[in-house]
């Protein structure tokens, strides 16, 4: 996989956000310091989706720790970063 | 070995067995996905991990077991209905996917609702009462029967809602109890109940902090803990963290919080006296956009001076319900209805003392005539009277309970609508001499009274308040320090709605022992009785604006209707009840 830059990398994960059934409006109003798991009814089914979405589409694996510590979307960013990297 | 029988493993480490009642409060994503299962979450989505997780939980447990999970939904509070059947639960997918698992029942709470499956769950999930921590509720149930509650990817921090109820057992001074109506739909029934929280003051920064308490539970083990891909699982009896939280909030009121800005202010408002409320209720309140208009073109209020109004009849009928449910009141106190003048003569002026202390709020009544040497108050309050009427005379030691409606007169103005404040205005009193502990039980028992009446028949938004009067003098703080700190006076503030704030309509107010020497009557007790007297005045005028407020101008309306009809009825069951006597 060609390695993407952060700014690519937010976008893409907004994709794939955008893509998911959860009825989530402004999606591109998000910035890096949002908070994923305080968005509109965001629950831990909404997050392993999610995150489970993010692995398929950049073909990596987010470890439990992982889906514990990913706060805002930056460190979502960094992790797929460091993942692709 | 599979993702199953690891978990399994991990519970029965933590102490989890068969015959269990437990309550799981969780985050399911703090596991991740565990690799055994990516295949199965891949084919089928997250929710099967949901199964392996639920189904591991209730193997734990086992068929003599029971397995609960939170489904808290909060739809009271901000009015919603509550479908028991539909509603999400909005802490958590994993408790969600629970509720609509095979079996599983759920309470009818409209705050904090819970599902269960096994032997125990009828019992702790049937509503006795819907108060949401108090000591019918499913966690009073919890500590009862001392079950046990597990953390489950958590800390304690994160998800022990149980501690909600340790403060509410042992009081915590930065939380009171509000009322809110919940709609609950359960199949084809449909109802409306008050569900009772006890909450915080919305004028705090703060925050649970409970890591302290994990830790004090896993160091006197009373708390077992582990990890299970890498995220925490802490096992503990509902008993023993009730127990340590009522030790430590001995020690410090503040142990379960933290201040997140300005503690030294915070504590200090905490620790001060000042007025703050006691208990809210949310009423239904009908948003009337223009009101001020309204009720100035209103036909039925007629202003004829400067804080002077004549009311037209229905104002006057809907005074009379008013009055009948206070006079219910009194009924059941067993007080005496008198008349009294709407005029304090000078001698019963000077033994009230009102000029020391409010003479900035004193209207006089004197005759024209140069040769009239008549000088009186125009009467500020109704229980003036009835201390003057007692004058010379001894209170039996059983006490006395007077209750009298009359026209009162204080010097205010009012800034906005014409009903916010009155000169002249019209109020009932009740007003108990006695002992102190009959005079304490006594308002007690008022208050209680006007909470349910304000609350189940007006429907009223209102708060209760510690309150302190506007003395007038250099002693005025102190007086009004003094009664803070003793809470010798709560008021019933009405919201009104448009304008943002609330007023005072219904004051309780304990007088100690002031006016027996003050009126110079005595009580037929032992010296060292405690002598006391107090009253409760409502303010019809007031609780009128506030109605018309949150209900609407229009006195023929829907809501007015009703207030009508239960009066119509409860007078109707005492006739009933009378002819019933004289057969």
């Amino acid at each position: 996989m060609t390695k993407q830059n952060s700014s690519d990398i937010f976008a893409e994960l907004k994709n794939v956000l955008a893509t998911l059934p959860f009825h989530l409006s402004d999606i591109e109003k998000y910035s890096l310091s949002t908070e994923i798991r305080n968005l509109p009814g965001w629950d831990s089914f909404k997050h392993l989706t999610y995150l489970m979405a993010i692995e398929e589409r950049f073909d990596i694996e987010i470890g439990p720790e992982e889906f514990r510590e990913i706060g805002t979307f930056s460190d979502l960013v960094d992790y797929v970063e460091r993942a692709t990297g | 070995m599979t993702v199953y029988e690891e978990l399994l493993d991990v519970l029965r480490s933590l102490g989890l067995k068969e015959g269990d009642v437990v309550a799981v409060h969780s985050d399911a994503s703090a596991f991740g996905v565990p690799k055994d299962l990516r295949p199965l979450v891949a084919k089928e989505g997250v929710e099967a991990l949901f199964r392996v997780y639920t189904e591991t939980l209730i193997a734990a447990v086992g068929r003599a077991g029971t397995l609960l999970m939170p489904t808290f939904t909060y739809s009271a509070c901000s009015g919603e209905l509550y479908d028991v059947a539909e509603t999400p639960s909005t802490v958590g997918a994993l408790t969600d996917y629970f509720r609509r698992y095979p079996g599983v029942k759920r309470s009818r709470h409209p705050i904090f609702s819970y599902a269960g499956l096994g032997p125990a769950a009828d019992e702790l999930l049937r509503i006795d009462s819907y108060e949401c921590f108090g000591p019918k509720s499913f966690f009073a149930k919890m500590f009862e029967h001392d079950f046990l509650y597990l953390m489950f990817g958590i800390p304690i921090q994160k998800g022990a809602t149980c501690v909600y109820a340790s403060e509410e057992k042992y009081g915590v001074p930065y939380r009171y109890y509000k009322d809110f109506w919940g709609p609950i739909k359960d199949g084809t029934e449909e109802f409306r109940v008050k569900s009772r929280y006890y909450v915080r003051y919305r004028e705090l920064d703060i925050d649970d902090s409970w890591q302290d308490l994990e830790e004090e539970l896993v160091r006197r083990d009373l708390a077992r803990r582990t990890t299970f891909h890498g995220a925490p699982l802490v096992l503990f009896r509902a008993r023993d963290i009730d127990r340590v939280i009522g030790e430590k909030l001995k020690e410090d009121r503040f142990y379960l919080i933290s201040f997140l800005s300005r503690p030294r202010e915070q504590r200090k408002w905490l620790r001060t006296a000042r007025s703050r409320v006691k208990y809210e209720n949310v009423g239904t309140v009908k948003k009337t956009s223009d009101f001020p208009r309204l009720l100035r073109e209103y036909d039925e209020i007629r202003p004829v001076g400067d804080g002077l109004v004549v009311y037209g009849s229905k104002v006057t009928r809907l005074f009379s319900t008013l009055d009948f449910f206070i006079l219910q009141m009194a009924k059941e106190l067993g007080a005496k209805e008198v008349k009294v003048p709407a005029i304090l003569d000078q001698t019963n002026a000077a033994r009230s003392q009102y000029l020391n202390s409010f003479k900035h709020q004193a209207l006089t009544v004197q005759s024209v005539l140069p040769e009239s040497h008549f000088r009186g108050l125009a009467s500020p309050t109704v229980c003036y009277h009835i201390f003057s009427s007692l004058a010379k005379k001894r209170v039996p030691h059983n006490g006395l309970i007077f209750t009298s409606a009359s026209n009162c007169f204080r010097n205010e103005q009012s800034e906005g609508d014409i009903l916010d404040r009155l000169r002249n205005f019209w109020m009932r009193e009740i007003v108990v001499v006695g002992d102190a502990a009959f005079c304490k039980e006594r308002l007690e028992e008022i208050l209680e009274k006007t909470r349910l009446w304000f609350r189940d028949i007006l429907d009223l938004d209102f708060g209760i308040y510690t309150a302190a009067d506007p003395f007038f003098g250099e002693d005025s703080k102190i007086k009004q320090s003094a009664q803070l700190l003793e809470e010798s006076k709560m008021e019933f503030r009405l919201t009104i709605p448009h304008l943002g704030k609330r007023i005072a309509a219904v004051s309780v107010n304990n007088h100690g022992q002031v006016f027996y020497s003050r009126f110079e009557f005595e009580l037929s007790a032992p010296n060292d009785v405690r002598r006391c007297s107090g009253c409760v005045g409502w303010g019809f005028d007031r609780i009128l604006y506030a109605l018309m407020a949150q209900k609407g101008v229009d006195l023929d309306n829907e809501y007015y209707r009703e207030v009508e009809q239960v009066r119509r009825r409860l007078e109707e069951e005492q006739t009933g009840r009378q002819i019933s006597r004289d057969c």
